[in-house]
Parts: structure tokens; C-alpha cells; sequence
């Protein structure tokens, strides 16, 4: 069916006036409601360009959403790590990668874009879909971008992504990169937005400037990108505001079960290490000695990265087994022999 | 360093093969790069590469992904009006990179650091000149080549644009030197100079609040100030120290060449040690962050240090280096200098680019016995002229200096008698009496 002309010269109209409107989403959101799409609408849903006048039209929405959203996205660091997040209101909550945020409660550095350094705090996520929350405990006015939606996003529809590769770096604005969705599906957003170490929990935004996605792991191929869907945050954000934690790794965590082996200590959550947090009194752990802030490294003979290793092995054994251990306390290495008992409390 | 989420056997977020890093930084800048482990030889590497190369050179994008030649359509047109632009460096018999023709005198800009050998360049209908270096910026990585032979009458120069940049979020393509779009990317970061960061060679152990080394990488400036596993970091350049993050806060901010203090516990002993911070060139396997940015394809030898680069998305080789970036436009914005990781290509802005041409063709940089040999009996009286009156100034500058040299020697050697006549006065002076 052919356009009357007035028509065209109408949706032409409305793709300049896009081109440069700063409010994301508002305009265009209505203008795909009432009418037609306007030939950019239809471009960046990923319909081919014939001209470079329909690749230029392309470049001015990219060019304009670019310098609205580098400032919303920030740099993190947790623990001994760095990620990215993007701020999403004005009291301060900042959505990231579920791997980046960890265990509710941590502490965070978030570095702002323009260097500034504010303190937070992690609160809850799903770690199934690689979802984290943190929030920002000081007061302060923050750039933020809105949440949009990501269960209808289609194949080919084009989108930015901004984050810290190799983290943050001063002098260098949040990298931005442009590319299309090649996958969508309830568990990750697959785009050709190149993805690096760093880049965690970085946002990924529609072309009207919504957040569809947080950045969250890579393959070989430059086009094997993957991101956090969006509508896991929205679907999970009252636990995730509570602070509460579930699904992937989290299930590792899971504290002893009732009659099975038990040790009797916590992680430090602020710790990427198996630091122990709390020693349960009476537990096996405060009669061998251990305490709080021990690094464990050996369990039964093997080396431990973090406190998931020590979970697991604890598990593998029965109540009564006894174990060696080795933990670092005040630069010494302690060796310590510890006797597994049999966990009454409930879980 | 925090390990991959995925866990074997598990149901993968998404069914592909290979996705299976998370993207977390590794917790500290500016230290170590180790050598260690069972790495693939550089030949099996460089094998695997070229093998890569070809394949997605030769793969035709899917519909809907970004680098489709949907979206290279309307490029096209933009890349052929430049022409015959872009040629093919070899250096004996290999694919080294891209060259910018700058001149109808057949005068090509190309990147530095992979030249060597017997050099020839490739025209896009198979022609081959042989060409010779006039010149090197070593800080731009940039040197001018003279193409030779009657094949010479087929270039186009390219117009380096002198208007600004692109911004942030604008379309740019890469020329290959059949006159076509090798791929295309968009602006990630605004021109910023490229600090390579000083690399001391050192790792902590598992502890995040200890400084305690955990490895010293051998050949790196620990290893041959005498760093041992176990020492205790207590200041540095007098600084006291307490956490590993602390160190490569202090660290990050050093540049290769520079020296840094060191006050060290071993055993019970405080040391101090002086130890020169090095420059990190080869990537390192075992490195987390290194490791994702080789996943997609190797990066450039010299790929930091650069006075300016405008950083983009464009997925390119190394040896895709040296090109014409172009924007949509038609402005030639800059010239490929460095595949700098997984995310991030470099590009010289054309202002840039250009100063350094006319300073390298004035042979201002590096000149060479080649350059010479083809100045006419008039360009080298004039630049004989130029040369001598330098070197009046300089002469008169070193005048200036040995005068100024003479009158401060004679001023501390006055000074030092006048020391000497004091201090016998004093001792002559005899103790006063308390009344």
C-alpha cells in the first residue's frame, strides 16, 4: 500500500524532531502508538538502510542517546572486583550484574562518570538470570535512565551499550557500542555490541533510550555478547529491594541442612576469598579455634578459592569426619584439625 | 580473581557453545603480567589466528547483524569515491596492514610497528610496487612509504578532513584496498591521549588486605630489583601501604621508565628497594582480562602510547591497520593505527595524521639517506639554509650556556673559600666564658 505523500513528509518530520528529543521513549513511544512507524522507527527495528541519508538519520538518534546515557552509567567496585551499573532513579538505585553485586549487604564503591566516588550498598539478586541491585547511601543528584521492556524485543532491532571495559579508567568516558539483537529469549539478550571483562552490569539500551538489558558474559565470537534481561529486574524487584538473593550460585550458599555436616561460620560478604564472617558459638569451628576474619585456603587437602569451594566440600563430607584445615589469620598460616558435627538447628 | 559463574554441566542461560566468561575486571591495575603456564607456541596462535581472519573476512554476515552488507550498501558508494586510496602492505611476502595514499607522488601512510623486510604494496587490481620508508613518528606509530614504479599514476590520494571529529555514536567505516567497506563501527570514546601504564611485575596472594607478593614475574622490573615472593610492601616512594588495592592505586598511576622506592619487610629485615616500572607489550594468557580481549582475535603489538586516538567499535585485524577511517560523510576522519581489544580499535584523527605527514615528507622525523636521494640540487640548498641557521641558534645557545656555566662555577668556588676562611675563624674563636 503506497503512502500518501503528506503522510511521509509527516513521519520524516517526527524522525528529525526524535533525532534530538531528550526525553527517552516519551515522544516516539506515542508517535508508534497513533500512526504508523516513521521510516527511522522502521530502520532502527532493524529494516535495512537504502541511503546514507537513512543511515545518517540512524547515527544522530545514536549520537544524541550517547550523550544522554554515559552519564548514567557508572563504574562499581565490590570486593576485590570491578563492573559497571546504571543508575536507574533519583534516589539512587543502580542496577548491575547479579555476579558483580554478589551477597546482599556488600559494600560498593560506585564511581560516577564524571569521577566522582559515592558509597553503597548491594541488595538483593537473582542469580539464575544475572541480575544485581545495589543502591547509593549518600545523598546527591544522580543522572538516571529509565527501564524499559525486553520480552518483545525483536531480531535485528538495533541497540547501545555503555559500561567500563577492564574498568573504570579516568579520562575515558564509558565506551559506547552499537549493534543489534541476534537473540532473545527469557533467559539473555545475545547482541553484537562487543562485551569485555570490566563491562559487567553495564547497561544495553533500546533506541529510545530505555534499559533492555545488563551486561553479563561472552563467548569467543565478537558477536556472542550477552546480557541480563530486563524484565528479570522488574519481575524480581520487591525481593531484590528487600535484599533478598536466589537462584544460580545462590543455591551453593544455602546454609547446612538438618542432620547434615556442619561447620559453623559465615562468609564475609565484603570478601572475594573464603573469609569466614561469623563463627557460630559452640560450633565445630569455635572449638578448633577459627575466627572471624580467618582466610581458609586448604579443606581436607584442598585448595579453596572462595567460600562456594568451602561450602561445597563441607557438604561432601558426614557429620564427624574430621578434617584438616588451613587458614591464613594476621599473615600466618595456621593449621587446624577440625571435627564435623551433625547440624540440629533448622533449615 | 573471581572464576566464571558457569558451572559444567549445568543448563547454560543460552544454548552456544562457548559463552563462558563473566565479565568481571581483575582486581588490580598496573602490576602484574605474568609469564607462566602452558601457552600455545606463537606460531600455533598466530596459525589460529589467520585461520579466524579468514573466516570471518570471508563469512557472509547474517541479515541481522550489524556488519550485514545491508548496512555496508550505502557505505559503498561514499568508500568508491575516494578511489584507489587504500593499498595492502606486505613486508617479505606477508600481510602486515593497510596504507593511506597520501600523495600522487605515490606517498602512503602506514603503521610503524609492523614494517621490516623487503616491502611492497598491493594495488586493489593485484599491481605490485615495490616501497621504501622516507620516515617514522615512533610516538604516532605512523610511517611514510614511497611506492616506486609506473603503477603510481593509479592512486588517489585521500583529503584528511580537518574539520572535527565525529562524536560519540557516529557511524564510521573502514576502506579495504579493493575500494570496498572492510567493516564498520561507530565512535566509542572522543579523541584522548593513550598512556601505556608502567607494569612493575608483581601479584599479591589470595589476601586483599595484605601486600604481600604472592609472584614476582621474572625479566619484569621486580625481578630485577630483587623483589622475592613473601616480601611485605610497607611504603612506597614513602607512602605507607597496607592492602594490595592500595599498591595498584599507587602503581596505576606510573608510567614505563619510572622509578619507584620501595621499602619492603623480608623475614624480619626492612629493606629498601629501587625498582624501574616496565611497559607491558605481549598480552598474557594467564591474565583474566587479556585472556577475554584475545578471545575474538589477536590485538597489536604496539596498541598504547599514542599522543591521540579516537577509540571505535570496529572489529579489526591487525594487520587491517593503517587504513582510512570514513564517516558518513564522505570525510576521511583518521587512519586505523592499533587493534587495541575485544571492544576498542584506534584511530588517528586526520589532524593529527596530517601534521605528522608533512613532518615526516619534510623528513623532520627519521630522515633517511632514501629521502635525500630524491631531493632536487634547489630542495636540499633550501633545506641546507634551514639546517644552518639551527644550528647558528644552537651554537649561540651553547655560548650562552658555557658562560652561564663559568660565572656559576666562579660563584660556588668564592663561596667555597669564603667556607673554608669561616670555619677556621670559628674554631679560632675561643669558647666564651660564662660570668
Amino acid at each position: 500500500m503506497r503512502k500518501p505523500p503528506g503522510r511521509l513528509a509527516l513521519a520524516l518530520l517526527a524522525a528529525c524532531t526524535l533525532s534530538w528529543a531528550i526525553g527517552p521513549g516519551t515522544l516516539a513511544a506515542q508517535e508508534a502508538k497513533t500512526q504508523e512507524p516513521s521510516r527511522l522507527e522502521k530502520l532502527l527495528a532493524g529494516e535495512p538502510p537504502e541511503t546514507i541519508q537513512d543511515l545518517k538519520a540512524m547515527q544522530e538518534r545514536f549520537r544524541s542517546l550517547a550523550a544522554q546515557l554515559v552519564p548514567c552509567t557508572v563504574g562499581l567496585r565490590v570486593g576485590g572486583a570491578q563492573g559497571s551499573g546504571v543508575i536507574i532513579s533519583e534516589d539512587g538505585y543502580i542496577l548491575t550484574a547479579g555476579h558483580v553485586s554478589g551477597q546482599a549487604g556488600r559494600t560498593v564503591t560506585v564511581i560516577l562518570h564524571d569521577g566522582r566516588q559515592v558509597k553503597g550498598k548491594t541488595l538483593g539478586g537473582d542469580f539464575e538470570l544475572d541480575a544485581g541491585l545495589i543502591k547509593i547511601e549518600e545523598k546527591g543528584e544522580w543522572s538516571y535512565a529509565k527501564m524499559g521492556k525486553s520480552k518483545e524485543l525483536g531480531r535485528g532491532q538495533w541497540c547501545i551499550c555503555i559500561g567500563h571495559p577492564g574498568g573504570y579508567r579516568p579520562g575515558r568516558s564509558a565506551p559506547v557500542r552499537v549493534g543489534r539483537i541476534l537473540d532473545n529469549r527469557t533467559s539473555g539478550i545475545r547482541t553484537d555490541c562487543v562485551l569485555v571483562g570490566g563491562d559487567s552490569g553495564g547497561p544495553l539500551f533500546d533506541t529510545q533510550g530505555r534499559i533492555i538489558g545488563i551486561n553479563s558474559r561472552i563467548g569467543s565470537s565478537v558477536r556472542s555478547n550477552l546480557h541480563a534481561p530486563i524484565d528479570a529486574f522488574t519481575n524480581g524487584w520487591d525481593r531484590m529491594v528487600k535484599g533478598e538473593t536466589w537462584g544460580g550460585r545462590q543455591r551453593q550458599f544455602s546454609g547446612p541442612a538438618r542432620g547434615g555436616p556442619w561447620l559453623g561460620v559465615t562468609s564475609d560478604p565484603d570478601s572475594d576469598n573464603a573469609r569466614i564472617g561469623k563463627v557460630s558459638e559452640k560450633s565445630p569451628a569455635a572449638k578448633a579455634g577459627i575466627k572471624p576474619g580467618d582466610i581458609v585456603t586448604r579443606f581436607d587437602g584442598k585448595n579453596i578459592g572462595n567460600f562456594q569451594d568451602l561450602a561445597r566440600l563441607v557438604r561432601e563430607k558426614k557429620p564427624g569426619d574430621e578434617v584438616e584445615m588451613a587458614v591464613i589469620r594476621e599473615n600466618q598460616t595456621l593449621k587446624l584439625k577440625i571435627k564435623l558435627e551433625k547440624y540440629e538447628g533448622d533449615n | 580473581m573471581i572464576l566464571s559463574r558457569q558451572q559444567p554441566g549445568k543448563k547454560r542461560l543460552i544454548p552456544l557453545a562457548l559463552l563462558v566468561l563473566s565479565l568481571l575486571a581483575p582486581p588490580v591495575d598496573g602490576l602484574a603480567q605474568g609469564r607462566r603456564g602452558n601457552t600455545p607456541s606463537p606460531e600455533e596462535i598466530r596459525k589460529q589466528y589467520e585461520k579466524m581472519q579468514e573466516k570471518e573476512r570471508s563469512r557472509e554476515a547474517r541479515p541481522y547483524e550489524r556488519d550485514h552488507s545491508n548496512i555496508h550498501g550505502p557505505l559503498k558508494e561514499i568508500i568508491a569515491r575516494l578511489g584507489n586510496c587504500t593499498v595492502r602492505v606486505f613486508c617479505d611476502g606477508q600481510k602486515k596492514s593497510l596504507g593511506t595514499v597520501l600523495s600522487k607522488r605515490g606517498e602512503v601512510l602506514t603503521k610503524a610497528s609492523e614494517l621490516k623486510g623487503k616491502i611492497e604494496c598491493r594495488l586493489a587490481d593485484g599491481g605490485t610496487l615495490p616501497a621504501r620508508v622516507v620516515g617514522v613518528s615512533e610516538p604516532h606509530d605512523l610511517a611514510l612509504l614511497q611506492l616506486e614504479g609506473n603503477l603510481i599514476g593509479e592512486l588517489q590520494p585521500v583529503r584528511l578532513s580537518i574539520d572535527a571529529p565525529p562524536s560519540v555514536g557516529s557511524f564510521i567505516a573502514t576502506a579495504d584496498s579493493a575500494g570496498g567497506v572492510l567493516a564498520i563501527g561507530v565512535v566509542s570514546v572522543a579523541p584522548r591521549g593513550l598512556k601505556q601504564r608502567g607494569i612493575l611485575g608483581i601479584s599479591f596472594s589470595q589476601r586483599e588486605d595484605s601486600t604481600k607478593l604472592g609472584q614476582v614475574f621474572p625479566g619484569t622490573g621486580a625481578a630485577k630489583a630483587g623483589l622475592k615472593v613473601g616480601d611485605e610492601i610497607l611504603e612506597i616512594d614513602g607512602k605507607a601501604v597496607s592492602s594490595g588495592r592500595e599498591v595498584a592505586e599507587i602503581l596505576g598511576k606510573k608510567l614505563p621508565g619510572d622509578k619507584v622506592h620501595l621499602k619492603i619487610r623480608r623475614e624480619a629485615k626492612e629493606l629498601e628497594i629501587d625498582a624501574k616500572m616496565g611497559s607491558d607489550i605481549e598480552p598474557d594468557r594467564q591474565n583474566r582480562l587479556d585472556r577475554m580481549n584475545l578471545l575474538a582475535g589477536p590485538l597489536s603489538q604496539r596498541r598504547s602510547n599514542f599522543p591521540t586516538v579516537l577509540q571505535h567499535d570496529t572489529y579489526l585485524f591487525p594487520n587491517e591497520c593503517g587504513g582510512p577511517v570514513v564517516s558518513l560523510d564522505g570525510r576521511v576522519i583518521g587512519i586505523n593505527i592499533a587493534r587495541g581489544g575485544r571492544v576498542e580499535s584506534y584511530a588517528l584523527p586526520a589532524t593529527e595524521t596530517f601534521e605528522i605527514f608533512l613532518q615526516l615528507r619534510a623528513g623532520n622525523l627519521g630522515p633517511s639517506p632514501d629521502y635525500l636521494a630524491r631531493l632536487s640540487v634547489s630542495e636540499i640548498d633550501k633545506k641546507m639554509a634551514s639546517l644552518s641557521g639551527k644550528l647558528e641558534t644552537a651554537e649561540k645557545t651553547l655560548q650562552d650556556s658555557t658562560r652561564q656555566i663559568e660565572k656559576l662555577k666562579s660563584e660556588i668556588d668564592e663561596l667555597r673559600k669564603a667556607r673554608i676562611s669561616r670555619e677556621k675563624a670559628e674554631k679560632a674563636m675561643p669558647t666564651r666564658r660564662r660570668l
